[in-house]
């Protein structure tokens, strides 16, 4: 029995072929009930976003059941690209398929390193595996251990730190100005791409009011409808400056659109607050003859860019200690399920016993001659051996890949503090 | 039977080597965001705090003085104040990037302070009078918070000119929000500039001399600042400068009297 991955993702298939095996929550519920159906499969994940659809599953050392696998899963969905899927599917086993996952939820394996979507996209595939009843105790232990090493790597390294797209760098920078944006104004000229991403990323920061001036009001109106906001007339801009702490210009008019001289006047009108500009426009939008005005902060493509650049430049510099990380984690996991095949367990089970046994002796050895010490250290060692003699008979005919029989030694691991596992899982509980 | 001298020479010659510890310790942080470094941060610096005040009070008890006797006392009684304040701040803004700057001034002015003992159980006469023990603590309340607002105010405008000059580097990362700075800075300012004026009415009381004059020119900066934010909204780049105007007024044209 053995952990298998199977899977294509962004980096080995295009996207014509990933979004072919794509499974919406219930395809997924039904292919996995499907798998354990049909198969000798009683454990399987199925994560499957858009970049990426992997199957983990515990599966016995059968060349055609992987095979299978591959067909029910990848193949079947695509029969006219067969040739070409095979080429993008990787595999993986054990301990290897075990620390991609773990690369999977810490984003190192996304097109953004660090990336936290993930990271939920994994647990939601941990839902569907529990739905469709293939979630056993080493899943259920698998999924854990992911999780905790996604929170774990995004809270003591900067893997998930800082924005690495121009939308989310705008509001980054915003951020730095005001902290909360909450209440905040907002005024996006134009509507342009890039301007109503970065709009819409600061509306989920709850500001308010939301404006919108376009040439053409209707456009305004739409667009504002869209993020929450309300349109203003093009040529009440100057006003509209007035109320707001953060401008957003995306118009992409060969000429200036926000001039010097009306961010003069109504910083005056605003007792010169605190006012950010963002250009996300090219041609620029907003003339860089506001730099020389206090409290104006103007950042356009190149500034945000430089953020995105440096954020993803600090988050590769912490792979590393990542990838180190995983490593270990990779190596306790492991560890843990290797202690539970049987044999491990009997031999824990005999040593605690024997400790006790000899600690007893040695306690009770003065009231005892020393002619019956001999005697008493004999009687003892075959009481033990005799009291754990059924147990040892059922156990020595338990697998591991059973659930049942993997959970029972577990329990025994666990309640008698069996080896550094069973200590280390109470630790845990 | 425990020789209190002996005593306070040693946790006063300790305040220094705690406090650059917990300096070193919170300028690591900031430059490398170690996280058991960042963990042991606030406990060393409590460990710093608490000896300090024991030292404080243990000198209070045996000299049968608060120890203000001296200008080094009271640069000492500021540096507690700054490291008191500072774990305030932390507590509510839970960064501690701000701290190498304002634990640094402190840990100057405590090796200054360690560096001049001033261990002697009578205390001039006019440290006798309750009035004027008062105007000594108000004096060293209000330096401990403008130097807090003095502080914030660079970080502020360091802030600021990297984010106006558009260059992201270390203290763009590290540094709280500006606005967050900003408030930093004002309420500093209301907590010192009560305490100075009260300390500055005080001192009139004995004399008149330059000092308070300066002292008054400092009050009606702080003041104007307040006043401005206040009324007029003014905030931000104009208030860091008039905060730092303040307090380079207080630093080098005035000064604490000594009577030891």
């Amino acid at each position: 029995m053995g952990i298998i991955l199977a899977g294509l993702s962004h980096h080995t298939a295009s996207l014509d072929l990933r979004e072919r095996v794509v499974y919406e929550r219930s395809e997924a519920v039904d292919a996995l009930k499907r798998l354990r159906r049909e198969s000798d499969i009683s454990q399987a994940l199925l994560v499957s976003t858009c970049n990426r659809t992997e199957l983990y599953a515990l599966v016995p050392e059968d060349n055609a059941l992987k095979d299978y696998l591959v067909e029910s899963v990848f193949l079947s969905r695509a029969p006219d690209a067969n040739g070409t899927m095979r080429k993008s599917l990787y595999r993986r086993e054990n301990a290897s398929a075990v620390e991609h996952l773990f690369r999977v939820v810490c984003g190192l394996d996304s097109m953004i390193i660090g990336e936290q979507q993930i990271l939920g996209q994994v647990k939601t595939a941990y839902e569907v595996s529990q739905e469709a009843d293939t979630a056993g105790t080493l899943f259920h232990r698998l999924a854990a251990r992911a999780f905790h090493m996604g929170k774990r790597v995004r809270t003591e390294t900067c893997i998930g730190e800082g924005a690495v797209s121009v939308a989310f760098a705008a509001v980054e920078l915003a951020e730095k100005v005001f902290g909360s944006l909450e209440n905040r104004g907002v005024l996006v000229v134009g509507a342009g791409e890039h301007g109503t991403l970065c709009a819409e990323h600061l509306a989920s920061r709850k500001v308010s009011p939301l404006l919108v001036a376009n040439r053409t009001l209707e456009k305004a109106q739409r667009v504002a409808l869209d993020l929450g906001g309300d349109a203003v007339p093009f040529d009440n801009m100057e006003s509209a400056l007035e109320r707001v702490d953060i401008v957003v210009g995306t118009t992409g008019s060969p000429d200036v659109t926000v001039t010097r001289d009306m961010v003069e006047r109504a910083q005056k009108k605003r007792s010169r607050r605190d006012l950010i500009l963002i250009d996300v426009a090219v041609p620029r939008d907003i003339d860089p003859g506001v730099d020389s005005l206090p409290n104006v902060f103007r950042f356009d493509m190149d500034a945000l860019q430089d953020i995105v650049e440096q954020n993803k430049s600090l988050r590769t510099r912490e792979l590393p200690a990542v990838e180190k990380m995983i490593h270990e984690e990779t190596g306790r996991f492991m560890q843990w399920w290797e202690s539970l095949s049987s044999s491990p367990v009997i031999r824990d089970l005999h040593a605690h016993f024997e400790a006790i046994r000899e600690a007893e002796v040695e306690r009770n050895a003065k009231r005892f001659v020393k002619e019956d010490r001999e005697q008493l250290d004999v009687f003892t060692r075959s009481l033990v051996r005799k009291l754990l003699m059924d147990v040892t008979k059922e156990l020595k005919g338990y697998r591991s890949d059973q659930p049942e029989h993997a959970e029972r030694l577990a329990a025994l691991r666990h309640l008698f503090r069996l080896g550094k596992e069973g200590k280390q899982h109470d630790d845990e509980v | 039977m425990i020789d209190t001298s002996l005593l306070l020479n040693t946790l006063l010659h300790m305040l220094p080597v705690l406090y650059a510890v917990v300096f070193f310790d919170y300028v690591l942080v900031f430059f490398t965001e170690e996280p058991l470094i960042r963990r042991m941060a606030r406990p060393l610096l409590w460990i710093a705090v608490v000896v300090n005040l024991i030292y404080f009070l243990t000198y209070t008890v045996f000299f049968e003085h608060i120890p203000l006797a001296t200008v080094y006392q009271a640069l000492g009684a500021v540096a507690f104040g700054l490291a008191i304040t500072y774990l305030w701040v932390e507590s509510r803004t839970n960064s501690p990037y701000t701290a190498p700057f304002i634990l640094g001034l402190s840990l100057v002015l405590q090796i200054v302070h360690s560096e001049f003992p001033h261990f002697q159980r009578g205390v001039p006469e006019i440290l006798q009078s309750k009035l004027f023990s008062l105007h000594v603590v108000f004096i060293v309340l209000g330096y401990s918070a403008l130097a807090v607002a003095a502080v914030y105010s660079v970080l502020y405008l360091l802030l600021y000119r990297q984010m106006r000059n558009k260059t992201f580097g270390l203290v763009f990362r590290r540094m709280p929000p500006l606005e967050t700075l900003d408030n930093m800075n004002f309420n500093a300012l209301l907590v010192g500039f009560p305490f100075l004026l009260l300390a500055t009415l005080l001192g009139t009381l004995w004399q008149f001399d330059a000092r308070l004059v300066v002292s008054g020119v400092a009050l009606v900066v702080y003041g104007g600042a307040i006043a401005l934010r206040t009324l007029q909204g003014r905030r931000g780049s104009r208030l860091a400068y008039s905060s730092l105007a303040g307090f380079a007024i207080l630093l080098f044209l005035t000064g604490f009297h000594s009577f030891g």
